[in-house]
């Protein structure tokens, strides 16, 4: 009987581990300093993510520095007096007549405009992002917010 | 005679030309650094509006086929750059120096616009506020800097007296210059485009990242090559006018005198007066 009580505390313990492994899996969070973020999509026409814990410290550029780091996604650029530059995501590069927009649902924020759908709007699963007003070094990462970064042609 | 003149024109106005793309073209990758502004005003300064206006036209012309034409950008440069030749031109040309009161009204109006911007706060992203704050700052310094240049040269008299107050005002003009360059962006761009106002007021906050450098690059650079680069386009000048001043020379030696015998304008032994020599 205590075998037997033994062996099911052993298969409990078992239990509890695997489901711990498989959730933590399972859970798509990345920590960018105090926020994080999930990638809802990433393939050669856009990138959506979703940060579920903001940061206003940190940037979109700092998520996709994470993201690259975890092989969620790939992306490069170049450094300009506006920020960070993306020329190219999951190596898909922006030729002279396209670029890779960046869309935000993130609107107003102590008085500071980060998008404005005159621009352009990109719809995903219901959600609206308005054309983003920084590039991605400008934009902070804010709890419920949705990020797009999305290949356009001209 | 005229035509050797309008050759002489045409051929530095090239180059001059071809110089300031080569600038903007090698310092394009440096953010914030520009070194087109200085040597556009030196080249008007020297040579008068009238040269400084072909090289405004050709240089924003021209350099669009390197950047891409883009009409707003076009419209912006032509008249901006023409503006800025016609101005500097005319300062060149002058007889008399910029009036004292000019440089300090200036420098004060730029350098309270930048405490203001610091302490108000810029509406930009929150990720920018330290840094956009830093850069007025350190504007805001330099500016300061300039004005106490300027008051203790004021006091010392002289030929740096001379020199400094000229290159210290032309310094604060072009600084004001380069504010007017950004401002009149976010004018012509929104009308350009049709932007709402709220995508105008956007575009206006944002022009501050280039603005700041800019105008932190026109008054160190300006104020350090003003002088050299003057005296540099002053020798190209005088290359050009040395044949006409030979001319004049030679014109006025074959001229018969009134009297051979003045005293102040006394003939020399091959038929010039003292000053044709000079």
């Amino acid at each position: 009987m205590k075998q037997f009580k033994g062996l099911i505390a052993a298969a409990a313990a078992s239990a509890v581990l695997v489901c711990g492994a498989l959730f933590s899996a399972c859970a798509q969070d990345s920590s960018i300093g105090a926020a994080k973020a999930e990638v809802l999509a990433s393939d050669t026409g856009h990138v959506v993510i979703e940060v579920t814990e903001g940061d206003t410290s940190k940037s979109l550029y700092d998520a996709l520095t994470v993201f690259q780091e975890e092989e969620k996604l790939t992306f490069s650029g170049s450094e300009s007096e506006y920020g960070y530059y993306i020329t190219s995501v999951n190596g898909v590069e922006a030729a002279g007549d396209s670029y890779w927009a960046v869309y935000t649902t993130l609107g107003t924020l102590d008085g500071t405009s980060y998008s404005d759908a005159q621009w352009g709007t990109y719809e995903y699963e219901g959600k609206t992002l308005a054309s983003a007003s920084y590039g991605v070094s400008g934009l902070p990462l804010v709890a419920g917010e949705y990020y797009a970064l999305v290949w356009t042609a001209m | 005679m005229k035509y050797r003149g309008a050759a002489h024109t045409v051929a530095v106005c090239a180059v001059m030309t071809a110089l300031l793309i080569a600038v903007q073209y090698a310092l394009g990758f440096v953010p914030g650094v520009e070194l087109v502004t200085v040597f556009l005003l030196v080249f008007c300064y020297v040579f008068g509006a009238k040269c400084g206006v072909l090289v405004a036209t050709a240089f924003s012309l021209l350099r669009c086929f390197l950047w891409g034409f883009y009409p707003n950008v076009i419209i912006l440069y032509l008249v901006y750059f023409n503006a800025f030749a016609l101005l500097f031109g005319w300062l060149g040309r002058r007889e008399k120096p910029v009036a004292v009161w000019v440089c300090p009204a200036l420098l004060v109006l730029l350098a309270a616009g930048c405490a203001a911007g610091a302490v108000i706060g810029i509406p930009v992203s929150v990720l920018y506020r330290a840094r956009l704050t830093g850069m007025l700052r350190a504007l805001f310094g330099v500016l300061a800097a300039l004005l106490a240049l300027y008051l203790v040269l004021l006091c010392v008299g002289g030929k740096a007296k001379r020199f400094g107050r000229e290159a210290a005002s032309v310094t604060a003009l072009a600084a004001l210059c380069t504010v007017c360059f950004t401002l009149l962006d976010d004018v012509l761009t929104p009308l350009w485009y049709g932007y709402t106002w709220d995508a105008a007021v956007a575009y206006f906050y944002t022009g501050f990242f280039s603005m700041l450098p800019q105008t932190l690059c026109t008054v160190v650079s300006v104020l350090l090559l003003f002088e050299p680069l003057k005296r540099i386009f002053r020798s190209a000048s005088a290359l050009g006018k040395g044949d006409r001043r030979k001319k004049i020379a030679r014109s006025r030696a074959q001229t018969p005198r009134k009297s051979e015998d003045d005293g102040e304008n006394a003939a020399s032994n091959d038929g010039r007066t003292q000053k044709d020599v000079v």
